[in-house]
């Protein structure tokens, strides 16, 4: 196995995957698929169910081979080389604990294996299990553990062997909402502490969000779009990512040139300004719900005019349906305080800033 | 709870009188202390225990079942839970044909396989043979192993093996790690089962044996055929003890799962 | 893949030598006729001759009745069963199961007893007034049904049981809940739900009890002609192997004809249950 001041600078990932391709039966699951994870971040594969995020998680683990393409970790060409030869560790979903053994034998199995034991084996036993905080639970069984102190021992079991990359399967969808924010803060904790690149993989686009360093966006066997949280979320490439990632309001249209500018007008004849580097053609604007802003003022000019039409208390937020004059409807979102006297039939003037759209190209599609 | 409940439940208390009818009669029978059988017995006594134990012969034969049930047990778990593993984990081609086929000597005719092997055994000159007994008894055996450990492996989450090679253990060692502790209630169900069905067989056994290998049954019904006295009765109440003491301790233990399909 | 291969071989292989060998010689036997020659000669002696036809019809007679009446006797029990507790299902279940494990023939032997003249059965019904004298069933048609019955009962009980286990009480609670009596929920929801494992007991029971040879032998003698005891009988007293092959082939046939229909009513059955 090469060192790391052996590899070369272009080779500094700590995970690729390259043109990775399945089959199953009839279906192209994955189609040619590349990855680079760089040492010590967070990635999550984030799409919806068939999209071949899992299959792409257990070609990384060796649990299924590729038809095609490479897989490399650290440098090493991983990609016949069976599961258990892998330095890798995988959380599964429903956590895999083996339920004849205790907490401790489960988080010893690994080292076990390895032939790692006595002493040695017994400092690592309790270093994860004091990561974990699993200090005094080491010797119930899985079936006496709440769901939460499971997914530890499963991460424990993993984090015990020092993989060179960490593996999980849906870590939250499993949890109850009360019980998902704490174990998302504790997994962001760990994989901090011991800087362990990490891969999950999930449909939720809250957990992508709050968990991922980048998240990479799957749809039918391919990447999508690969980026920062943010990015990704400020600046969907299409219209399946910007509605898979939070909500979106889509009007349609073209683009077309008006002097130094562009002006982006809508099937009914509304004219918007945005950004002069949008290309002409067939379009959609892409605005999300909280971006916009509701001008309450009866003799406000500015933006565009229109009622509205339903709204639906959130707690801290108001989620409204707004109807514009020329027929548009909008989502829109906005915090509570300060607006409770929002009505059925409000007259409002609806803006935006120019940032907080995204122009699209092409026609409406999916 | 309504009337027909009641009804209910009288019905099936009797139909488990009916099945019990036989074995509660043996029983009874054998702390007969007349030299002839009679029923109800006018004095009880367990002279006819002291018979049995005191026979050479049938304590030989006794010898001869649990030597042959054990082996058989043995070669009927090893041969079956392999098989059973290979057609409940792999998607194998003919592999429900397969199943059939192995668990095909349950419903054919145990008296043609006791023939068949009689005059294969004659043929090279093998009969009479423990060895011979083993081999037939595990032909009746091994659908009986196939059957309980393809349930257990059907049944099994996979996930657990998996996960047991992301953590680096080889398939050998998941498989006697993991995979086999956890599918010990139907390893010993069916192997208790397998040794039970070779212990009690008469079918088979009554082709097969030869002299210095005969085992219990077909030693009690040659006696039966020329004598009257309880002796048989006893041996069978030890028996009826034995058996349902083991598919008791089973209950207690693993639990019966492994027969319920 | 290869190594799924090796792991079964060993026991398809077992089977094979030790059980597909034999068989085939057996039915290679079967057609040695007089003189040593091929011929059908044993065949046509044992489905010809009226003497020895009679052992195959009544054993099938036997075998339908035995069938029949533990189809009949075997819901109450598989049904108390599946929806038995937890505690209550471990008693149950041993007493289904030990009786099998006992052999057949202790429990042979216990019926040879309780099915004299002056046994149990003869006492009770004398008791409770229903003879004036002991009713003869040694030796009888009777006597090998109901040994053959209450010997293969758990093998009906069984599968039924696992069946009707897997029907979801809600959907009788339904049917109860729409106004339906017991007898109507039974006719509409348990009985055909529970088909396929009451396809299965069918065929167990009927093959076994075609087959049997202990029972028959002890309660039977030589006034119940029966196929089992006929074969041992032919290859070892009177040791004319070639005809108890004959025999062994017919009654293997047989065997065979209720698997393969089995497998085709089992795979229709399936997908109707499948289409509701």
């Amino acid at each position: 196995m090469e060192s790391r001041a052996d590899r070369s600078v272009t080779t500094s990932a700590e995970v690729e995957l390259d043109d990775i391709a399945k089959r199953f039966g009839a279906t192209d699951v994955l189609h040619g698929v590349s990855l680079r994870v760089e040492p010590g971040q967070l990635v999550c594969l984030l799409g919806p169910s068939g999209c071949g995020k899992t299959t792409l998680l257990r070609i990384l683990a060796g649990l299924a081979e590729p038809d095609r393409g490479r897989v490399l970790i650290r440098g090493r060409d991983v990609t016949r080389t069976p599961a258990y030869a892998r330095r890798i560790g995988l959380v599964f979903q429903n956590y895999a604990l083996f339920p004849h053994m205790t907490v401790r034998d489960n988080v010893a199995f690994g080292l076990d294996a390895r032939g790692i034991r006595g002493g040695t084996a017994a400092a690592r036993i309790e270093n994860a299990l004091t990561l974990l905080q699993l200090v005094g639970l080491d010797r119930r069984y899985p079936r006496q553990l709440s769901g939460g102190q499971q997914q530890r021992v499963a991460l424990a079991r993993a984090l015990v062997l020092e993989p060179d990359v960490l593996l999980l399967d849906e870590p939250l969808s499993n949890l109850d909402a009360r019980l998902r924010q704490e174990v998302r803060d504790e997994i962001r904790a760990v994989q901090r502490a011991l800087g362990i690149t990490t891969v999950f993989v999930t449909h939720d686009q809250e957990e992508a969000l709050t968990l991922a360093d980048r998240i990479v966006v799957l749809r039918a066997g391919a990447i999508v779009q690969s980026g920062a949280p943010l990015d990704v979320y400020r600046a969907p490439r299409d219209l399946f990512v910007a509605n898979f990632l939070g909500d979106a309001n889509v009007l349609r249209g073209r683009v077309c040139r008006a002097g130094a500018g562009a002006v982006f007008v809508t099937e009914r004849g509304l004219e918007l300004p945005v950004d002069a580097g949008a290309s002409d053609g067939a379009a959609m604007l892409v605005v999300r719900p909280e971006a916009i802003v509701l001008d309450r003022d009866p003799d406000a000019v500015r933006g565009l005019a229109g009622s509205v039409e339903s709204l639906t208390y959130r707690g801290p937020t108001i989620d409204l349906r707004v109807t514009l004059d020329g027929g548009e409807r909008l989502r829109v979102l906005e915090t509570l305080p300060g607006r409770e006297d929002t009505h059925v039939a409000q007259r409002v003037r609806v803006r935006w800033n120019e940032r907080d759209v995204v122009v699209l190209p092409g026609a409406a599609s999916g | 709870m309504n009337d027909r409940s009641i009804l209910f439940r009288a019905v099936t208390v009797a139909i488990y009188a009916f099945l019990l009818l036989p074995i509660a009669v043996v029983v009874v029978a054998s702390l007969n202390d007349g030299a002839t059988l009679a029923f109800p017995p006018k004095r009880v006594s367990l002279r006819w225990f002291g018979a049995f134990l005191t026979s050479r012969q049938f304590i030989e034969a006794t010898w001869v079942s649990l030597e042959v049930a054990v082996v058989t047990a043995i070669v009927a778990l090893v041969l079956g839970t392999a098989a059973a593993w290979a057609l409940a984990r792999r998607a194998m081609p003919f592999g429900f044909i397969a199943l059939q086929y192995l668990t095909s000597p349950l419903i054919l005719p145990g008296i043609v396989v006791g023939l068949a092997l009689l005059q294969f055994a004659a043929r090279l000159g093998a009969s009479g043979s423990v060895g011979v007994l083993v081999i037939g008894h595990t032909v009746v055996a091994l659908p009986y192993a196939v059957r309980a450990m393809h349930a257990a492996f059907t049944q099994y989450d996979e996930t657990l093996d998996e996960a047991a090679a992301t953590l680096g253990a080889r398939p050998l060692r998941t498989f006697f790690r993991v995979t086999l502790p956890l599918v010990k209630p139907s390893l010993i169900a069916g192997g208790v089962f397998a040794f039970a069905i070779s212990f009690s067989n008469i079918m088979i056994s009554a082709f097969l044996v030869g002299p210095g290998t005969t085992t219990l049954p077909v030693r009690m019904y040659n006696y039966m055929e020329f004598s009257n006295d309880p002796t048989i009765a006893a041996i069978a109440t030890l028996v009826v003890i034995a058996m349902f003491g083991a598919v008791w301790a089973l209950h207690k233990t693993v639990g019966l799962g492994g027969f319920f399909r | 893949m290869m190594r799924a291969w090796l792991l079964l071989s060993p026991a398809v292989v077992f089977l094979g030598v030790f059980f597909g060998v034999p068989i085939a010689l057996v039915a290679a036997t079967s057609f040695v006729g007089k003189g040593g020659v091929i011929a059908l000669d044993q065949y046509r002696r044992f489905l010809l001759d009226g003497f020895y036809r009679s052992f195959l019809t009544e054993t099938i007679l036997v075998s339908v009745v035995t069938t029949a009446a533990c189809v009949v006797l075997s819901f109450p029990v598989a049904y108390q069963l599946a929806r038995a507790r937890a505690a209550m299902k471990g008693v149950l279940l041993t007493l289904l199961i030990a009786p099998l494990m006992v052999g057949d023939v202790v429990r042979g032997y216990g019926w040879l007893i309780a099915l004299g003249d002056f046994g149990v059965v003869n006492q009770m019904l004398m008791r409770l007034g229903l003879v004036d004298k002991p009713v003869r069933l040694i030796f009888t048609p009777t006597g090998v049904v109901l040994g053959l019955v209450e010997v293969l009962l758990p093998f009906m009980v069984l599968p039924l049981a696992a069946a009707i286990g897997g029907i979801p009480p809600a959907l009788e609670e339904a049917a109860r809940s729409l106004g339906a009596r017991h007898a109507r929920v039974f006719r509409k929801v348990v009985f055909p739900l529970s088909l396929p494992g009451l396809a299965a007991g069918v065929v167990i029971v009927f093959a076994l009890s075609m087959g049997s040879f202990a029972i028959p032998l002890f309660l039977g003698g030589v006034k119940v002609n029966m196929v089992g005891p006929l074969i041992f009988q032919q290859a070892t007293l009177t040791v004319d192997g070639p005809f108890a092959a004959a025999v062994s082939c017919v009654l293997f046939a047989t065997s065979v004809l209720l698997l393969v229909a089995y497998a085709w009513v089992g795979s229709a059955l399936r997908a109707e249950a499948g289409g509701r």
